[in-house]
């Protein structure tokens, strides 16, 4: 095979790995930011954690995944919580990320 | 309130579902830290399970094709006794669970925070993310939502009692239900009973009576090879179309359909 497409073709292949593989760890990061609080379910994102910190009550009723409508009773502690599950997630993904797009062969990949 | 999971696990001509039902059970100690009761057809010794109950196999068997890569044989496969997992169970919230689902991480402990009497995977992903997935959408063409029967969260109480009832009743006019659902595959599956059951009390529309678990579902398919599987981390070489990806999870909990290849690793 000529050598032009042998490299085209492992890179092709590279690519697909590192595609596949961004897709894994990023649906984790998704997963890893659920939180339970009053038995409603909520996937925490920016604008949750903002809306919190700009809420200027002590007590508010969130809506979860769901739409149920969960009391949250202590608003500072909740926030607290999520922020950090939150920045937990966000870290791992990081790591991960930066691990990954540094290798640049599907070994390295699968190695890391 | 009593807390545990529940593995169903009956050997057949070929695969070896105990032992991989006691793999599982070490991963949910480590993992979820609950016991876990096995469900089978002889009796066993092992310190792994909290429980062990010994039930007749052959009532619920049927014969299926179990793939390894590319090459396929025809053997018994002893799946529906799953309906009885109501019935059987000995705990209050019970996470009923393949003995081909791999535990990585403790996403699964979340089920025991919320209020829902029944919770089933709907989304799901597969570990190579190119391949089309249709049918674990929908159980068929005209059918409704797909649910996964692989790992069930239920407690003990008169709405979960309902939806194993339901069950049991698709379970016995299973060929009325695979018509009127336009099931093409002549196979008893619980994926598509639990469905319809599902459809059914949610009175044949999209509803809320099953609750989402707390993370995805993650698979690869029988024609996958796993070529290793430590703690937290599996490699895979997925097959899709022509080609072969190799896939590696990582904190991932995946349900590994071939089983032939997982029996080989554990």
């Amino acid at each position: 095979m000529d050598d032009k497409l042998k490299n085209a073709l492992d890179f092709a292949n590279y690519a697909h790995v590192l595609h596949n593989q961004k897709k894994l760890i990023k649906q984790k990061f998704i997963d890893n930011c659920v939180y339970y609080y009053n038995a409603g379910k909520f996937s925490i994102t920016q604008d949750l954690i903002v809306y919190c910190l700009t809420y200027k009550q002590k007590t508010c009723i969130l809506l979860d995944d769901n739409n149920i409508p969960i009391q949250i009773d202590n608003l500072d502690g909740f926030t607290n919580e999520i922020s950090q599950v939150y920045d937990n997630a966000k870290e791992q993904y990081f790591e991960e990320y930066k691990k990954l797009t540094s290798n640049k062969s599907v070994k390295g990949l699968l190695d890391e | 309130m009593s807390k545990g999971c529940l593995v169903f696990a009956f050997n057949n001509e070929k695969i070896d579902y105990i032992k991989q039902a006691i793999d599982l059970s070490r991963r949910i100690k480590k993992y979820l830290d609950v016991p876990t009761t096995i469900i089978t057809d002889k009796k066993i010794i092992s310190e792994d399970f909290d429980q062990i109950i010994v039930i007749d196999k052959n009532f619920y068997s049927s014969k299926k094709t179990y793939h390894d890569g590319n090459t396929n044989e025809r053997l018994t496969f002893y799946n529906a006794a799953r309906i009885q997992a109501y019935k059987l169970t000995p705990y209050e919230e019970t996470i009923v669970l393949d003995s081909d689902f791999i535990i990585c991480n403790d996403n699964l402990k979340k089920c025991f925070l919320q209020n829902n009497s029944v919770c089933m995977y709907d989304k799901s992903f597969d570990i190579c993310s190119f391949r089309q997935t249709q049918e674990f959408t929908w159980i068929s063409d005209i059918g409704c939502k797909f649910y996964w029967a692989t790992c069930t969260y239920f407690k003990k109480d008169n709405q979960a009692k309902l939806f194993f009832d339901v069950i049991n009743h698709v379970y016995e006019n299973y060929s009325y239900y695979k018509r009127l659902y336009q099931i093409n595959s002549n196979l008893y599956r619980n994926d598509f009973s639990f469905s319809i059951a599902a459809h059914i009390l949610n009175n044949y529309q999209k509803g809320n009576f099953v609750g989402d678990m707390p993370d995805t579902m993650y698979y690869s398919l029988d024609k996958d090879e796993i070529l290793s599987i430590s703690n937290e981390e599996i490699l895979f070489l997925t097959n899709f179309g022509k080609k072969n990806l190799a896939v590696k999870t990582n904190k991932h909990n995946v349900h590994c359909m071939n089983k032939y290849s997982l029996e080989k690793m554990l």
